[in-house]
């Protein structure tokens, strides 16, 4: 099965959010500073719970927050 | 270095290493020097010299564990991320480990095989070397895997 990469626009929204904080926003998503660190260097893939999570704070849908790269 | 602004995970796991290591230096000087393997079984100042060293580490991740615990009403300390890391972790323990000591077991028979017996020593050194080897592969272990997955605080 080919295997793709998840991408996150997570630095940007928090930046048209107001400079939202990483903790902020992990206060708010239920997950650690560290993680929302690691989503936006793009070395870590959310749990489909989180994913939905973070962009409830953001007042998106997922794959406004996320996209699925396939190449 | 500074633990602060570290994960939980993070300074756990570097807590872990420097205990560990110190337990396992203090391990091995104590079976192999004042007498080495030969002497082991009727030196029952080395066996709790040892036993000293293996509750220094259980003891010193204890206090590490309590210390980096989550506080109330602080940030969540840990999460998925987390959890995902320190399994990996323990699942590459499981493998070095089980490697450690199929080697070492087979090791001593080829060595004694001719001999017929092993000297009993070297079933302490199995059992309390293969305790710390985990302890300090695990938390290595995770220090290395939180990297990858983008950890770096």
């Amino acid at each position: 099965m080919a295997e793709g990469s998840i991408r996150s626009h997570i630095r940007r929204l928090r930046f048209e959010n107001g400079e939202m904080t990483q903790q902020d926003l992990a206060d708010r998503a239920g997950c650690t500073r560290q993680t929302i660190g690691a989503l936006e260097q793009g070395g870590y893939v959310p749990s489909l719970a989180l994913a939905f999570r973070i962009a409830r704070v953001f007042g998106l849908g997922v794959e406004d927050v996320f996209e699925y790269d396939q190449s | 270095m500074s633990l602060r602004g570290l994960s939980q995970t993070r300074q756990r796991a570097w807590l872990a290493t420097v205990i560990w290591s110190v337990a396992g230096m203090g391990f091995v000087l104590t079976f192999f020097t004042s007498g080495g393997v030969g002497g082991f079984p009727e030196d029952s100042g080395r066996h709790l010299t040892g036993a000293f060293a293996l509750a220094f580490g259980f003891l010193g991740q204890w206090l590490a564990w309590w210390i980096t615990r989550q506080r109330e009403g602080g940030p969540l300390a840990a999460d998925e991320r987390d959890i995902e890391t320190i399994a990996r972790a323990n699942q590459t323990t499981l493998v070095v480990v089980l490697v450690a000591i199929f080697a070492f077991t087979i090791t001593l028979w080829t060595v004694y095989e001719s001999a017929g017996s092993v000297p009993v020593a070297w079933m302490w050194f199995l059992a309390y070397g293969g305790v710390i080897l985990a302890s300090v592969t695990s938390s290595v272990a995770t220090l290395i895997l939180d990297r990858r997955t983008g950890g770096h605080g």
